[in-house]
């Protein structure tokens, strides 16, 4: 998690063992479904031992779950902390006029998750089985958690036993069945002891009753110690009497959750229905597919909101008002009842599209969309830029057209046939510029303070053709103000930054260009891809360059759940490239290259993140050139990114060590390039090899984004450990919010953590 | 990567490349561009960073090491620190505690829920994964914060007599258990238990030939634990009569204090450069064939003589960039012979071993004289959320590695009559283990490093005094050196012992 990164060989071993259980269950003989006696003696009463360890973990699980219960659902926890802080929980203060934002941001994502569920390959689904043989359980599991009172339930407890013993068939009366009995009734006794109800009462400070054992109340002095003596000190107790909690009654307990009885009663119901319903034979080869069960339990949630009174809970002015039996604001529920429309269209849409010939190309797009919309919904849309139009003209207009079209045509050129080393040797005087450049912007920073005076000469042409032919032109245009922009150093700034950008990208393609000569259509295809690729980027960078024109009292525009869902995705979009690389490096050959890979991997690996990320909240300032800064947010996203990295590298590397020698002589006897090789031949198979530590690792960078909150940024766990407790109206309340972006938490692990099971079931993983 | 091919006729020979074309030379030109790359940047940020101190009139330096930061810690083993670097050492301790209590604990409940999950018993199972579940895909931190808020919101009545009487007390000032410690005449005791343990490895090899010899059953494993034991009743009581062994240690220290720095500065240079001949030694005779040395590639010669630059680094290292570090060694090989001689040191009573219960009364802990072990609410959030978390990650390595095992080997000692249970102990659990040892180990280096999570809550450990000392000192670059330096030294122990197992344990191919 911190380091909750799995590692290679633990995530190998994990994902190994799920497939191996996988498989058993899949090769058992077709048994027939027991009768609910039957398998309770098969599962759970086998023997003695057995029934001892039913009886233990049936009680350590109750307690469990009966104790968040009873938290859950007591009088004196504060969900109204929760209720009304969700807008500040998922999108921190971001301002209510610009919360459009928000909801297209929403909107994008669920169009294209609707999209992709339409068009991808469908499993085949839960089976009803397996679902029934959850429900039934949980539904007995929530009716005894809530009917465990007080002692009564002992009783009850008791009942059910004896009859779960009666309904087992046995054949006569053996010393094991004997034993059997007499470890169920122990067990029983043990749980009704240790489960005694501890639903305690509170008072109006929220502080747990106590009573004299004659029932009246033990009253509290002002520091809140309990009184049990009198005015002269005397104890009010009797010898060896304790006073003791004052706990809910069995009647008030019942009358207090018979809603949740009734959903008990109703899960039950269904599953025996079902069950009984369709017969041993359709039970067993019914299926339900997920998506339409995850999209039927969002769509009976948005539907709920028109029909059942959850309540309006909100800050009106700066006040805190509570409208229980009210619906809720309609700003939150229009807007979701449009995405879950957009949901469904975009469903369908997807389902439409799979059935065309054109189903390759339309998954190929939609990824291609996820890659784009976190950049996409992050600068465009959340972070509400206000464009200096004059500046993009002027200056951001003729930069990319620069480099979309003489890129486009150097690329042409140099991928003709028969070009030779002419076309290397250009790419590479390409990229020594590209180096040069950064080479002398980082080491005469100050210089660009003044950017007339900038060491590098290459820029002075430019610097001719701003003075001399924009200036003229654009002058008229921006009545005289094109050049004053230019005294802004930080816009300077940003302009050559982007120059700097460019020439890097355009050496890339440059060096890659050799592997497209050949046909026109070859090297069109590598001129389009640089014609997106350089329209794209140049666009993100003017939009990212332009300030933000969302309000909002913190350092960032961005808070809470989104935050940490942002820093996770960059995060692993920019440590991907850099851990494959050092991968590459490290089972390289090429002994400097594998050293320094080495030192960078273990440094990285052996000191915990928030070390790390304290380095550079505090001290990575100190090491920059004067004038250059970083925001808090930016170095810690560095942070993550470097140190992300360096776990992804050992994750990669074990996926290339995977791959046989025989593959290395393959490739090598049919002529490949090195670059050839790891990029056609070594990569795709490591890379394959590599998702179960890879999506655990995804999992992991998005618990350890919790991290956030100790630096200093008002991540989802910040706000609830810091900013709710410390609003007036819910002064100190922190249990609530914590209980509930654990939740959210977990429903986002567990998704992934299932997802990529499925992944490696689809991929083969672990197969030889 | 067939680059250094053999040129095997003299025309290939005269066709060598022109040298700008020459892979070797081009890759070890890339390399050792990339390579002097990386040094200048790393050189140029810190100059930047000297030059960043220098404006700010930030004075670095490891001075405030010797100096009263004037802080308070809680929870440690100096709560006034007198010195910095008795404040980092306290930390440290505090760290050391989470990381070896809680690799402990974390086995064993680790190991118990990893064998739950596999049980045939649908509750066992299901109560494991479920545990499983909830504690991984929840992060650490939010667990530890939870904790802290639940321990935090506990509240103690004076009669109350939940949790257990003298065995564990939670309220909102903070958690007790009982505690077992290492009393007067330890380490003498400790001499019998030695002596013992000799004595038992002989009487177990004596009666081991006396069984292959004879065919009788002798229980040569039982009668190396009797003399043990004996030794260790004996010990008990007798202790005292081991005193001398102190003056040994004295002894010693005196020795170590005599030698010149000049010497250690010879050895260290010797040892680097030994290390540089051996490997080029060794380099050597494995290009050597049965027709003599092999011709060497430029390849070959790069290594060689990286190798060399390296040796000559390190011992420019001892006689140049640092040679405080030679005394330093010499120091801190007296003062640990020192401190076994005190330790060792003659006449004490009393038990070795003892142990004290928690001491509560009106709801508060005893502050002074013997009593349970106390944590902070902090201290105790912290442990039990890394004990938890990372046992439900062992429990998985466990699941994982037993049912790594082979199908066949059930079967096979099913076909040979075994007991479950001895089959589980004789030929699942031992091949589970193999398997299952790397990733232990990394989830050994996870606990260590999460134990810096108790910032959060404001326990004390190693980064929380870290980060008070800097904020009191300023000395936040040199704190960061420490820490780095410390958790580095944990992996790599951590490594070192797990690898020593592993090599062990590594099925031996013929």
């Amino acid at each position: 998690m911190e380091n909750s990164q799995l590692d290679a060989a633990t995530a190998h071993l994990i994902a190994n063992a799920d497939r191996v259980e996988a498989e058993e269950a899949a090769a058992r003989p077709d048994e027939p479904s027991l009768p609910p006696g039957e398998w309770m003696r098969k599962n759970l009463f086998q023997s003695p031992s057995s029934t001892a360890l039913t009886f233990i973990f049936a009680t350590l699980g109750i307690l469990a779950f009966q104790g968040v219960l009873n938290f859950v659902f007591s009088e004196n926890t504060a969900w109204d902390a929760v209720r009304t802080n969700l807008r500040l929980l998922f999108t921190q203060a971001y301002p209510d006029e610009n919360y459009t934002r928000v909801w297209v941001t929403m909107g994008i994502v669920m169009g294209l998750a609707g999209l992709s569920m339409g068009l991808a390959k469908s499993g085949a689904g839960i089976g009803v089985k397996r679902m029934v043989t959850w429900l039934v359980p949980a539904a007995v599991i929530l009716g005894l958690c809530t009917l465990l009172g007080q002692t009564v339930m002992g009783l009850a407890l008791a009942v059910v036993g004896f009859s779960l013993v009666w309904l087992i068939p046995d054949g006569g009366v053996s010393l094991k069945k004997i034993a059997t009995w007499a470890f169920t009734w122990g067990g029983l006794i043990v749980t009704g002891v240790l489960l005694r109800e501890p639903s305690v009462l509170k008072d109006a400070n929220g502080l747990p009753q106590w009573a004299f054992p004659n029932g009246t109340f033990v009253e509290r002095s002002e520091t809140g110690t309990l009184i049990t003596t009198d005015a002269e000190g005397v104890s009010l107790l009797g010898d060896g009497e304790s006073v003791g909690l004052l706990r809910e009654s069995f009647g008030d307990a019942l009358a207090s959750r018979t809603g949740w009885l009734i959903i008990a009663a109703v899960m039950f119901a269904v599953g025996a229905a079902i069950w009984f319903g369709l017969g041993e034979k359709r039970r067993r080869s019914t299926f339900v597919s997920g998506i339409a069960l995850g999209v039927g339990a969002v769509g009976l949630l948005v539907s709920s909101t028109w029909w059942y009174k959850w309540g309006n809970y909100t800050f009106a002015d700066g006040a805190f008002s509570a409208e229980p039996d009210a619906y809720v604001a309609e700003s939150t529920r229009n807007p979701w009842t449009y995405l879950f429309l957009l949901l469904i269209g975009a469903f369908l849409l997807g389902k439409l599209i799979r059935t065309t010939s054109r189903a390759g190309t339309g998954r190929a797009l939609v990824n291609l969309s996820w890659l784009l919309a976190p950049f996409v919904t992050f600068w465009v849309v959340l972070r509400g830029p206000v464009y200096d139009w004059a500046h993009i003209w002027s200056t951001d207009v003729p930069i990319m057209a620069a480099f979309a079209l003489g890129g486009a045509a150097l690329l042409w050129l140099i991928t003709k046939p028969g070009i030779g080393e002419v076309g290397r040797l250009v790419a590479t005087a390409i990229m020594f510029f590209a180096i040069y450049n950064w080479a002398v912007a980082f080491f005469s920073y100050e210089g660009l303070d003044d950017w007339t005076s900038d060491t590098n000469v290459f820029f002075r042409p430019i610097q001719w053709l701003y003075s001399n032919v924009f200036q003229p032109i654009f002058d008229p245009v921006f009545s005289g103000h094109f050049l004053d922009r230019f005294s802004d150093s930080i816009q300077m700034t940003h302009m050559l930054q982007v120059v700097r950008f460019g020439f890097l990208f355009l050496g890339l393609a440059a060096l890659l260009a050799p592997n497209f000569v050949g046909e026109a259509r070859q090297r069109l295809r590598l001129v389009y891809a640089w014609l997106a690729f350089s329209v794209i980027f140049h666009v993100l960078v003017t939009i990212i360059n332009s300030d933000s024109g969302i309000e909002v009292p913190t350092e960032d525009f961005a808070g809470g759940f989104m935050i940490s869902i942002y820093v996770s995705v960059f995060t692993m979009l920019a440590s991907f490239p850099l851990g494959v690389i050092l991968a590459l490096a490290r089972t390289s050959k090429l002994p400097l290259f594998r050293m320094m890979s080495t030192v960078y991997i273990e440094a990285f690996r052996g000191v915990p993140l928030i070390t790390m990320l304290f380095f550079f909240t505090v001290f990575v300032n100190l090491f920059l050139p004067e004038g250059m800064e970083l925001s808090g947010l930016a170095a810690v996203s560095i942070a993550f990114t470097l140190f992300s990295a360096a776990y992804l590298a050992e994750n990669v590397r074990g996926g290339l060590q995977s791959i046989r020698r025989g593959q290395y002589e393959a490739s090598d006897a049919m002529g490949l390039t090195t670059v050839q090789r790891t990029a056609f031949i070594v990569l795709p198979q490591g890379l394959r090899v590599s998702i179960p530590p890879l999506v655990g690792q995804v999992i992991g960078t998005f618990k350890e984004t919790s991290l956030l909150a100790i630096v200093g940024v008002f991540d989802f766990l910040r706000i609830a450990r810091d900013v709710i407790p410390s609003q007036p109206e819910f002064l100190g309340i922190r249990k609530e919010g914590l209980l509930f972006i654990s939740v959210v938490y977990f429903i986002g692990a567990y998704a992934m953590s299932k997802y990529s099971q499925r992944l490696e079931k689809q991929l083969g993983v672990g197969e030889r | 990567m067939s680059d250094t091919a053999e040129p095997t006729l003299v025309a290939q020979a005269a066709q060598r490349p022109p040298f700008y074309r020459d892979v070797t030379v081009v890759k070890w030109l890339v390399q050792v561009a990339t390579l002097v790359l990386v040094l200048f940047a790393l050189y140029f940020l810190a100059g930047q960073a000297g030059d960043s101190l220098i404006a700010k009139d930030i004075k670095t330096g490891f001075d405030f090491l010797d100096v009263n930061p004037g802080i308070n810690l809680n929870g440690t083993i100096d709560n006034a620190p007198e010195t910095g670097g008795r404040a980092l050492w306290a930390g440290m301790v505090n760290t050391l505690r989470l990381a070896v209590g809680g690799i402990f604990v974390a086995t064993i409940l680790g190991i118990l829920v990893g064998v739950s999950r596999l049980s045939s018993n649908w509750m066992v199972s299901k109560v494991a994964s479920v545990f499983i579940e909830y504690m991984r895909n929840i992060p650490l931190l939010v667990h530890i914060i939870l904790f802290f808020a639940i321990i935090g919101a506990v509240e103690k009545a004076p009669s109350d007599l939940w949790p257990i009487e003298g065995v564990l007390h939670v309220s909102n000032k903070g958690v007790s258990i009982p505690r077992v410690f290492i009393a007067d005449g330890f380490y003498q005791w400790l001499v019998f238990l030695l002596i013992g343990a000799v004595i038992g490895y002989f009487v177990k090899k004596q009666r081991q030939r006396k069984r292959d010899d004879t065919g009788e059953q002798t229980y040569p494993g039982a009668a190396q634990f009797a003399v043990i034991a004996v030794f260790g009743v004996i010990g008990w009581f007798a202790h005292p009569l081991f005193g001398w062994v102190g003056g040994i240690f004295d002894a010693l220290a005196e020795l170590i204090d005599s030698v010149p720095q000049i010497a250690v500065q010879v050895a260290l240079t010797v040892l680097a450069i030994g290390l540089a001949v051996n490997w080029i030694r060794k380099f050597l005779n494995s290009r050597r064939t049965p027709a003599g040395l092999a011709k060497l590639t430029d390849d070959d010669w790069f290594r060689m003589i990286f190798a060399g630059v390296g040796a000559a680094i390190g011992a420019l290292f001892f006689w140049s960039i640092w040679p405080g570090g030679s005394s330093w060694l010499i120091n801190s090989g007296r003062d640990l012979f020192e401190v076994a001689g005190d330790k060792f040191g003659d006449g004490r009573d009393g038990w070795p071993i003892n142990g004290m219960r928690p001491d509560v009364t009106d709801g508060r802990f005893a502050n002074a004289g013997p009593a349970g072990l106390n944590f902070s609410n902090g201290f105790a959030a912290v442990f039990l959320g890394i004990v938890l978390y990372t046992s439900a990650f062992i429990a998985e390595i466990v699941r994982g590695g037993i049912l790594a095992v082979p199908k066949g080997q059930t079967e096979a000692a099913q076909a040979i009559g075994l007991r479950r249970s001895t089959m589980l102990r004789r030929v699942i659990l031992p091949q589970a283990f193999r398997v299952s040892l790397p990733p232990l180990g990394n989830q050994y280096l996870n606990l260590t490093k999460n134990t810096t999570l108790a910032i959060a809550v404001g326990a004390t450990d190693l980064v929380q005094v870290g980060q008070t000392v800097y904020n009191q000192t300023g000395k936040s670059l040199e704190v960061f050196g420490i820490w780095m330096l410390f958790y580095l030294a944990c992996s790599l122990i951590i490594s070192v012992v797990v690898n020593f197992f592993n090599v062990r344990l590594a099925i031996v191919e013929r």
